[in-house]
């Protein structure tokens, strides 16, 4: 096992052991804690699972890879998902996309090598009216162009290096 | 126990806890059907195996799938008919799409005068010809190895090793799970020693006497000798262990 591994496997242990009855029916809770531990979830971590909850590693591994919202794949310090719905779509969408392949040079469902974005599309998140729509981190920006959006992500990303 | 049922119109006793399918079978209906196999829990995805049924006491019928609805008391049931026929026939045009070249389909397609797949087949599948089933994973994990997963959904969905793996690190090549897969899809290549399967190379296990491939060493490993087997005996194949077994018990002087 690489260091790597190892650590892995000491910061899912910690996770896990906040599951102390080993009930099966935490499975998706507990991915969901260790995804906010790892920002993804790291294959260690999902062997350490299934051995916790007397799972085989390719039932979690199932579980893990048939949600949308986990991650088998390391992520991004920061997330910039730009709405693809068919509102955001006709106003302009696909123009965001591109800004952001332009400067990052990855496209939806990327991440970049220094891990520090990764960049994802959403099928309408029920703000039509301020599309196109982008969110950096969990936060709404409506009304966006690719020369905000540029910005936008400068800024989210330079406020990790000074932090 | 054992219910009483009506199948196309006549009294059929299926025992308590069966499934439609396997009573309609067991009374010689051609009842199609791809994803069930007695030995494992149904899954009900193949959706070929749908019958029309009436429970007592209603005027109306519905549709379900027959492996995966037990049997009733008093449970009318009609395993072909028009409607029945219409819906087997789109829910076989579209596992055609996945599996274009598959002869176990093609030969149920004749059945019900389908001649092609809804919408242009799948080309680009991790599994050429698979439909998903999961016959070989249910099957696997029945055997205590559960050596296949699920991974990905939707139209990414595929069947195989985890963790994006060439190779089913769990698998003792025992060969469950190509022996189950209905469309025949599962590569396996034995030589005279090994045996290849879902990534991996297995040794094979000779027999003693003769010289004939068993099964995997690995897959040997995990089982008992069996009953009435001595531990010498476990690594004959079964035509030499009979030999061997019935020299030993035939009374002395024979
Ligand atoms: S051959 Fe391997 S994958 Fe197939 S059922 Fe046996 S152990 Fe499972
Ligand atoms: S490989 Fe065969 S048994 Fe497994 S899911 Fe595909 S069709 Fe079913
Ligand atoms: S389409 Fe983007 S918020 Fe609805
Ligand atoms: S055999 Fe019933 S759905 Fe496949």
């Amino acid at each position: 096992m690489s260091d790597t591994e190892a650590i892995d496997t000491i910061r899912a242990a910690a996770v896990l052991a906040r599951y102390p009855r080993r009930d099966p029916g935490d499975l998706v809770n507990i991915l969901h804690d260790l995804q906010a531990e790892f920002r993804y979830l790291p294959e260690e971590a999902l062997r350490e699972t299934a051995s916790h909850l007397g799972l085989a590693p390719t039932q979690v591994y199932g579980v893990a890879t048939f949600y949308h919202g986990f991650h088998t794949a390391p992520r991004g310090e920061h997330t910039c998902t730009v709405c693809v719905g068919t509102a955001c779509h006709v106003r302009g969408a696909a123009r965001l996309l591109e800004q952001v392949e332009r400067d990052t040079g990855i496209g939806a469902g990327g991440t970049t090598p220094d891990l520090s974005l990764s960049v994802e599309e959403v099928g309408c998140v029920g703000a039509c009216a301020l599309g196109p729509l982008v969110l950096m981190d969990g936060e709404y920006h409506g009304d966006m162009t690719p020369e905000r959006l540029s910005r936008l992500m400068k800024k989210a990303l330079a406020a990790e290096e000074g932090s | 126990m054992d219910v009483e049922l009506i199948i196309d119109g006549e009294p059929v006793v299926a025992p308590e806890g069966s499934s439609l399918l396997t009573a309609a079978r067991a009374a010689g209906r051609n009842v199609p059907g791809l994803c069930h196999h007695d030995a494992v829990p149904a899954n009900a995805s193949c959706r070929l195996c749908q019958v029309e049924i009436r429970r007592p006491g209603r005027d109306w019928t519905q549709l379900t799938t027959s492996c995966d609805y037990p049997v009733s008391a008093g449970l009318t049931v009609v395993t072909d008919s028009p409607r029945i026929r219409e819906l087997r026939a789109m829910n076989l045009r579209l596992l055609l799409r996945r599996a274009p070249e598959a002869p176990v389909l093609w030969a149920i397609a004749e059945r019900l005068g389908v001649t092609e797949p809804l919408f242009a087949p799948v080309t680009d599948a991790p599994l050429p010809d698979c439909i998903l089933c999961e016959l070989c994973v249910r099957v696997c994990s029945a055997a205590g190895y559960d050596a296949l997963a699920v991974s990905g959904r939707g139209s990414g969905k595929y069947v195989g090793p985890a963790f994006g793996r060439a190779a089913a690190e769990d698998c003792v090549g025992c060969a469950s799970c190509v022996e189950a897969c209905p469309t025949s899809c599962i590569a396996m290549e034995d030589t005279a020693t090994t045996r290849r399967i879902w990534g991996r190379t297995l040794d094979l296990l000779t027999c003693e006497r003769c010289g004939r491939a068993i099964t995997t060493k690995a897959h040997r490993e995990t089982i008992d000798p069996g009953i009435g087997h001595k531990e010498d005996e476990r690594d004959l194949c079964d035509a030499c262990k009979k030999r061997v077994v019935s020299k030993r018990l035939a009374p002395p002087g024979r």
